[in-house]
């Protein structure tokens, strides 16, 4: 229910300031985030990964994408559409509660209509993510957004670290 | 643990090999596939996406854009291929003036 939003509330406020920690309190705040809850799926899927046996040297997607956590990242969509921001969070499946976000979701997203997207601080998960507005680029039409929660549907690719370069 | 984590497409085989990736919306990229999850998110190092034509979006230009480490989301996935070995041709079956 609205165990995962509470899960991402907490990871919010933490302000982490290195990686190690981001990543420790985390997973932290997912395991208390749980309110006695069975086993949050994110961790079920962190240790799901670890059976990838195969191959253990290769750099596994939600990893990368975790250790992204904090910084910046840039999010292509399936359209034209993209967006920049400092990643917040993110979760490995649909673990909240479509129905509590909606309502907010549809004001916040309300004004992704335009091209292109700046976001200061982004909140990300496989069905949602949550961005802070600021900054521009170039050449193309710029939106601003406080936070939001994207939803991961119509995400294509994720680039860690990358602002596009408008050349 | 027995057949549930066998995947249709081995990707094993094409790590740190480069690959090209269609996604669904038309994007197309290309890199060294780095890593990969059972959903068939891809990590691709020195990535770069071929840009499209602005009137034409089913057309892939010439232009491209370094995107460098990246991951693809599994469910915009629409292809994978090595790029060894690989090369486009023309249509064959295309009727040479339209008849």
């Amino acid at each position: 229910m609205v165990v995962g939003w509470l899960g991402l509330r907490r990871r919010r406020e933490s302000a982490p300031t290195n990686i190690a920690a981001t990543i420790s309190q985390r997973r932290l705040n997912f395991a208390n985030g749980g309110k006695g809850k069975s086993k949050p799926k994110v961790l079920q899927s962190l240790s799901l990964t670890h059976g990838m046996a195969h191959n253990p040297s290769q750099l596994l997607p939600s990893e990368l994408i975790d250790r992204c956590i904090g910084s910046k990242i840039w999010v292509i969509m399936k359209g034209d559409k993209e967006l920049v921001g400092t990643l917040k969070g993110f979760d490995v499946y649909v673990n909240m509660e479509q129905w509590s976000f909606s309502e907010w979701y549809r004001g916040s997203l309300a004004s992704l209509r335009d091209d292109y997207v700046c976001v200061e601080r982004v909140k990300f998960s496989h069905s949602f993510m949550e961005v802070d507005a600021e900054i521009t680029a170039e050449g193309r039409r710029i939106t601003k957004l406080d936070q939001i929660l994207l939803n991961g549907n119509n995400i294509a690719i994720l680039v860690p670290g990358g602002s596009p370069d408008p050349e | 643990m027995s057949g549930r984590k066998e995947t249709v497409l081995d990707l094993a085989k094409f790590v740190d090999k480069g690959v090209q990736v269609k996604l669904t919306g038309g994007r197309q990229v290309t890199g060294t596939l780095k890593g990969y999850d059972q959903l068939l998110n891809l990590v691709l190092d020195e990535a770069v996406e071929f840009l499209r034509d602005a009137d034409d979006p089913l057309k892939t230009t010439d232009q491209t854009r370094q995107l460098g480490l990246i991951v693809c989301r599994g469910t915009a996935v629409m292809l994978v291929s090595p790029t060894d070995g690989t090369d486009e041709i023309a249509n064959p079956f295309m009727q040479p003036d339209g008849a």
